[in-house]
């Protein structure tokens, strides 16, 4: 190899490696107003509120009323707060049976290639996703108060001789909650679906016509199992979305009655924000340490799920690498 | 092609720019001008009944004083947004008392306002108004008094219209739990029930209230959230369990409107006003309420019933309704203004002229709007009766009270009564006896925490409940 090689081999390399340092100059560049934004509105706030969860504090002042896990101890054998945690876990649940479901029923149906007039029915589904929940929880207030619509019809259909109380009585509360609360969220599930079916080639449902399969054969070894790793995706969504009831929860039944509706978040707002709805005072030391739970809470959610439903894949995935490695040697 | 593309791109981000510089420019330039003849200064107001009283208050000081100018906001969710403000340093000028007074002095966050109360303006007041925790801290003021310490108890409006069209009279308003039954059972079947007797709201704190002041006319010395006689918390009373059993037969006998459950008070005030129901139980400002906002005249105003139509009371000065300064305000001197006017004004016009409720100053001249007014101030008068206040007796309680409450799960009984309404709880004495035990225990084990007080400080022997606890027995016990 000659000098003159060398050299130039060596230019270029520099060269190169300049130019890479630029390139990652600038990615970082563009990176940092994202990280900054993301430092303050959110690294900062979560770890605060961990701070703040071991002082008691009104959420105004100076922290200097450092109690320790007493927050924790508190909320750890407080009835109220373990019915919010049952009350979310029934929401979560429900509407994600309900939702999650029901928006693959719907996609099924609005993917038919024979169905006319499909735009106008996904956009109908789709409204009450991009309407505001206070607005929702309102307006269903109306339907389904005493003297409301549902009650009005199901009295003149004589099918009820006195009115139910959809929004009073704890079971019916929130099984109106989780209804309405899957119905808001139809729209963007199926939209998810949607997105899955048309992924799905058509020679695979052209060959299993071909074999005679129908309907439900075609649904059950084709579309199902092709959607497998979409609805992992869609369930988790649905679940964690399921956490933030808040807005629903506080204008349908405010938490009530007697705290029976109350879910986690709105536990939290109630003791942040109102001395009325909390203990009389504000705690914002304490909702923060429930802020904690209900992080903790998510974050276990999305493991046990993350592990049913991708620990067969990750597990699969690290198969394929050993029997590749075993090739080799 | 593409060349024109990006030219017309440029362009318009060009014009874009220059447009959105120049609309700045002159927006500034406005506000500038503005700005040097004018000061404006923020208020935020919490109470519904008082928006028109300040509205006219505010215009009638603008137009006298040019060159101030009041921003007022009305707050729907008020604590929520002044903690918000408070925690931000981005408090309004003013605003409407919502958070405790002992939480604010604790940040520096309200100015004293004794330059303004002298002693000379404070005895221009009523008695009562001038408290710790409320008005005042250390005795130096601040809060601007806005209603009466003697309101604020709840009383029973009824509807003249459905009395009319019923033939009832005012000798028919009932004064005792049977009386009110056999009354509504008569309603129902002489309007074949188009009108319910009661209507009623479900927030929790309403209902609290409502127990407590019906309550005590069978156990009168638990006036709300203490026993004076013996020196604890106590929300178990004998009173307060009949009055929500009362509650809860007048729903399930059909004689209190079915959606009594699911509503606020302006639901409630509404259904009055078109005379689905021939009685409404509510505080002094309702009468403004139906007045203007529902747009109804023909109604009355009488005690509520009580369990053998004994008399009940309410505690006076439940809540220190009063208007807060910022102590950061950086109109200092317009804010003064602003409130020396009010000093002149602002009781009649917000209070009197709208009949949204009863003045904390006395002889306030004006014209109510309604003439029921009158017998709205003398059923209050008569009906919030000033109660021992532990904190007059000795102020490290504020600190206690605080601390003690810190402990508990829920702040009151309100919505236990709620529940037990509703159906979903049954042994209502059991669920109110657990939150009692709380508060005791709490409050118990809170005073080994608080050495500088004492359960003395809770307990009265000179008070007699129903009989006005002035100063001077504070004084007795000293």
């Amino acid at each position: 190899m000659s000098k003159n090689n060398i050299n130039g081999k060596s230019d270029s390399n520099t060269k190169l490696k300049t130019l890479k340092k630029k390139k990652a100059m600038w990615a970082y560049i563009f990176l940092v107003p994202q990280i900054i934004v993301f430092f303050v509105f959110s690294a900062y706030p979560i770890v605060m509120s961990y701070v703040y969860s071991f002082y008691e504090w009104t959420g105004i002042g100076p922290l200097d009323d450092f109690v320790g896990l007493g927050n924790y101890q508190q909320l750890l054998t407080s009835p109220r707060f373990w019915n919010s945690a049952l009350v979310s876990i029934y929401y979560i649940l429900g509407t994600t049976i309900l939702g999650v479901g029901g928006a693959l029923i719907l996609a099924i149906i609005l993917n038919d290639q024979k169905l006319n007039g499909k735009g106008f029915y996904r956009a109908i589904y789709f409204l009450p996703v991009v309407t505001t929940t206070a607005i929702v929880g309102i307006i269903m207030g109306n339907i389904f108060g005493i003297n409301g619509f549902v009650n009005q019809i199901l009295l003149n259909v004589n099918l009820i001789d006195k009115p139910i109380p959809w929004l009073t009585d704890p079971f019916f509360a929130v099984i109106i909650l989780i209804v309405i609360g899957s119905w808001k969220g139809l729209g963007i599930n199926m939209v998810y679906w949607l997105a899955g079916l048309q992924s799905i080639p058509n020679e695979l449902y052209e060959s299993a016509q071909l074999d005679g399969a129908g309907f439900w054969s075609t649904l059950r070894h084709v579309t199902l199992p092709l959607l497998k790793p979409m609805a992992a995706v869609i369930i988790l969504l649905s679940l964690v979305s399921g956490i933030n009831a808040f807005d629903l929860v506080k204008t349908l039944t405010n938490g009530g009655p007697n705290f029976a509706t109350e879910t986690m978040d709105l536990f939290i707002y109630n003791f942040a924000f109102s001395s009325q709805l909390g203990g009389g005072q504000v705690r914002m030391g304490y909702a923060s340490a429930a802020g904690v739970l209900l992080g903790l809470f998510t974050f276990v959610i999305s493991m046990i799920f993350g592990a049913a439903s991708f620990g067969k894949q990750i597990t699969n995935l690290r198969g394929n690498k050993r029997r590749k490695g075993g090739v080799k040697v | 092609m593409k060349k024109i593309s990006w030219f017309i791109f440029s362009l318009m981000t060009v014009l874009l720019i220059l447009s959105a510089c120049n609309s700045d420019e002159e927006t500034e330039g406005d506000s500038e001008e503005e700005n040097d003849d004018v000061v404006t200064l923020t208020f935020w107001n919490r109470y519904p009944e008082l928006r028109g009283g300040f509205e006219d208050l505010i215009e009638q000081f603008e137009a006298e004083h040019p060159g101030i100018k009041i921003e007022k906001q009305e707050v729907p969710e008020p604590e929520t947004q002044l903690r918000t403000a408070l925690s931000e340093g981005d408090l309004p000028d003013m605003w409407t008392n919502i958070v405790e007074l002992a939480e604010l002095m604790e940040v520096d966050a309200v100015k004293n306002l004794d330059e303004i109360f002298t002693d000379d303006v404070k005895d221009q007041f009523q008695e009562g108004t001038w408290f710790e925790n409320g008005t005042t801290a250390d005795g130096s003021v601040y809060g601007f008094p806005l209603a009466s310490p003697r309101s604020k108890a709840m009383i029973m409006y009824y509807n003249k219209d459905v009395f009319d069209m019923l033939g009832l009279t005012e000798d028919d308003i009932p004064a005792s739990w049977e009386e009110f039954k056999e009354l509504g059972q008569r309603i129902i079947d002489e309007s074949s029930g188009a009108v319910y007797p009661i209507v009623w709201n479900n927030p929790g704190w309403a209902n609290e209230q409502l127990v407590s002041m019906m309550g005590t006319a069978i156990t009168p010395e638990v006036p709300w959230q203490e026993n004076y006689k013996e020196g604890v918390p106590q929300v178990l009373s004998e009173g307060k369990v009949e009055s929500a059993k009362f509650l809860k037969d007048l729903l399930d006998e059909g004689l209190m409107a079915p959606q009594s459950v699911e509503i606020g008070l302006g639901e409630a005030e509404a259904t009055f006003s078109v005379g689905q129901s021939a009685f409404l139980w509510s505080g002094d400002w309702v009468g403004r309420q139906l007045f203007v906002e529902s747009e109804f005249e023909n109604w009355g105003v009488a005690p509520l019933p009580t369990k053998d139509g004994n008399p009940y009371y309410f505690h006076a000065g439940s809540e220190a309704t009063s208007i807060r300064v910022d102590n950061e305000t950086e109109h200092e001197e317009e804010v003064k203004t602003f409130l020396e006017y009010s000093l002149e004004h602002l009781h009649e016009v917000v209070y009197v002229n709208t009949g949204a409720g009863l003045p904390a100053k006395k002889e306030v001249g004006g014209e109510p709007p309604f003439e029921q007014y009158n017998d709205i101030m003398e059923l209050e008068n008569e009906l919030a009766i000033p109660v021992p206040k532990p904190a007059e007796f000795n102020p490290e309680v504020v600190e206690f009270n605080k601390a003690y409450r810190n402990k508990l799960e829920v702040g009151g009984i309100g919505d236990v009564v709620v529940g037990y309404i509703t159906g979903n709880i049954n042994d209502l004495e059991a669920e109110i006896e657990k939150i009692d035990q709380d508060m005791k225990d709490a409050f118990l084990e809170t005073l080994d925490e608080f050495p500088e007080v004492s359960q003395d400080d809770y307990i009265y022997p000179n008070w007699e409940p129903l009989a006005p606890y002035t100063i001077d027995k504070y004084d007795e016990l000293r």
